[in-house]
């Protein structure tokens, strides 16, 4: 047979395998019909074979060319694999994640600077005169004392608490998602940015403790803290996770333990941000109104028990390490 | 086999290789930084014009609460615009499509949910300062991967536009008979695949160029079929080509050695003689 004749024979049949491809992209799962997805096949290994003996017989360029993108986009068809099924993200999301986070060295590093930098500072601005100012600088400490110079609730309508609960997921889950991102420089960005909020707002908190609008400003920030805070310190534990895969490999080719502890990072990152979310919404529509301060305590209270709920309690029921293991090598 | 090897080596074409499990390798044109960023720009101002059609909807219907419905648009566009759409229209936004990229995994696979926002986030560590180490990152990556690739698995593709398959282009033979190819003469794969690539380029090049190029092949069968010395070196290998593609021998030389490299031992049991 001539390599023209050839050509003309087989191009009914590529015709045919970018239909299938068509298809089979544009229809779910389950509703391929069986038998033509084995013809799809049967027509997809043929445009393999047929791409080799072109390359080998010296088919025109533009055939060879046009080959390689056929099977490309069958390859892509044939070997995708992205299947959703509720229980296996259950499964993630109440049991993988809280404890991969609960086991990541990460987690606990970013918690301890965090603390340890906010509580310093708090004290720092608590015993020194001037540290606070040195700090946030003068007119960011008048900008809070003024914000906080009339009572709570006073002055919050419906929509200015709609308008502040989009500012605050737009402002600090932004913030957060950034300090995951920066992470991907050896984990340093995340760290400086990380200590950097944390400074911030321990001078902030040990001006405004012992400034004369202190019941205010607790009134205001109890509420929404314990989510908030955590969330800081975990988008800093999700870059610190990512950008610390390249550092230490653990035996693992560099840009593979990148991709390995990415798919961990990200996990951390997201939990940070609905965190982030959950504490816009108090932020926005609880800390500013005038409900008695007890009830914002307990709203405090329940959030922490709810994290404490969500970590704790599936190391508890399904033992320390999860089942994609990635903590047990660590050592 | 060498030619192959050397002709789609990464360095040189840009194009990434992917060996399927049929054994087959396909090549995969990678795009660079310039379309990329064109696509991106796209994109922002895709964003911009969304934000700008919320505001002035948002603002008449519900008046200052819209703002906060503004800024949480804001944040989820900004985030999770690309990972989106890119998860949904299997790895292509609306830039990409109109320069017809597309992001597949480092494999060859289309990408999923995860690699999709991986790469969305860090695409702000990527913009850090202007850019630069997104810029930075693809060119010392062989594969012009920006960070957030890096850390997904993911490369950018340049589509294939073409759709249709083309036939063997017809080239006009005027000054030549095609008697003057001894009827013996064989062409090796090598060769062919050589003409092919000398065909290919062919319409790019204007005449005396082509003559220039086809001479350094041309004239050993000018010297060794003893043609005349006028004979058009370009015309020669044209010819030279048709031979070669309507040889019903080349197919058959082919395809042969790859059947009996497949079992001996099996072959030997069904009875084949391998010779």
């Amino acid at each position: 047979m001539k390599i023209s004749e050839l050509i003309e024979s087989r191009r009914a049949d590529w015709k045919e395998l970018e239909d299938d491809i068509e298809w089979v992209r544009k229809s779910s799962r389950r509703k391929l019909d069986p038998d033509r997805l084995a013809s799809f096949a049967k027509r997809y290994r043929s445009a393999c074979s047929d791409l080799s003996l072109g390359i080998s017989a010296g088919f025109p360029q533009e055939t060879i060319r046009y080959l390689h993108q056929l099977v490309a986009d069958g390859h892509a068809m044939f070997y995708r694999s992205s299947t959703f099924r509720l229980r296996t993200w259950g499964k993630v999301l109440f049991s993988d994640v809280p404890r991969r986070i609960i086991n990541d060295p990460c987690t606990w590093i970013a918690m301890a600077l965090f603390w340890g930098l906010f509580f310093g500072s708090l004290l720092g601005s608590s015993v020194l005169d001037n540290f606070s100012v040195e700090v946030a600088g003068e007119s960011t400490l008048a900008e809070m004392e003024s914000m906080y110079s009339e009572p709570i609730g006073s002055s919050s309508t419906m929509d200015s608490r709609s308008m502040m609960t989009g500012f605050y997921v737009f402002n600090n889950a932004g913030i957060g998602l950034k300090c995951f991102a920066c992470g991907i420089f050896l984990g340093i960005g995340s760290l400086f940015i990380l200590a950097f909020n944390a400074i911030f707002l321990g001078s902030i908190f040990g001006h405004m403790l012992n400034a004369p609008q202190a019941g205010n400003f607790i009134t205001f920030v109890t509420a929404h803290g314990p989510f908030e805070l955590t969330a800081i310190a975990l988008s800093a534990a999700a870059g610190l996770r990512l950008g610390w895969g390249i550092v230490d490999t653990n035996g693992w080719e560099r840009g593979a333990s990148l991709r390995r502890r990415a798919s961990q990072a990200i996990e951390i990152a997201l939990t940070a941000t609905v965190l982030f979310g959950l504490a816009a919404v108090i932020e926005g529509n609880i800390s500013p109104t005038v409900i008695p301060y007890p009830f914002k305590v307990m709203v405090a209270a329940l959030s922490t028990l709810l994290m404490i709920v969500w970590f704790v309690v599936p190391c508890l029921v399904y033992g320390q390490q999860s089942s994609l293991e990635i903590s047990s090598n660590e050592t | 086999m060498s030619i192959e090897k050397f002709q789609s080596g990464v360095s040189l074409d840009c194009t990434l290789q992917v060996v399927t499990p049929e054994n087959v390798c396909f090549d995969y044109r990678l795009a660079g930084p310039f379309p990329r960023i064109v696509a991106l720009f796209a994109d922002y101002l895709l964003i911009a014009a969304i934000l700008l059609g919320l505001l002035i909807l948002c603002s008449t219907l519900f008046g200052e609460a819209s703002f906060g419905l503004i800024l949480l648009s804001f944040f989820i566009l900004q985030w999770g615009y690309a990972a989106g759409l890119e998860t949904l229209c299997n790895g292509q936004t609306a830039g990409k499509k109109m320069l017809g990229l597309r992001v597949v995994s480092a494999s060859g696979l289309p990408i999923n949910a995860q690699q999709a926002f991986l790469r969305g986030f860090l695409r702000t560590a990527d913009m850090i300062p202007y850019g630069f180490a997104g810029v930075f990152s693809m060119y010392f990556s062989r594969k012009f991967q920006r960070l957030g690739d890096l850390a997904a698995g993911t490369i950018v593709v340049i589509e294939g536009k073409q759709t249709q398959v083309s036939g063997i282009k017809d080239v006009k033979l005027t000054n030549i008979s095609p008697e003057i190819i001894p009827s013996k003469f064989r062409p090796d794969p090598a060769l062919i695949h050589a003409l092919a690539l000398f065909i290919a380029r062919r319409p790019k090049l204007s005449k005396p160029r082509r003559r220039e190029i086809a001479w350094y092949l041309a004239r050993h069968f000018i010297r060794l079929w003893s043609l005349p010395a006028n004979t058009d070196p370009d015309e020669l290998l044209c010819l030279l080509y048709l031979h070669s593609i309507s040889d019903e021998s080349i197919l058959s030389k082919i395809e042969k050695p790859a059947k009996k490299q497949e079992d001996p031992v099996m072959n030997w049991l069904t009875g084949e003689v391998v010779a």
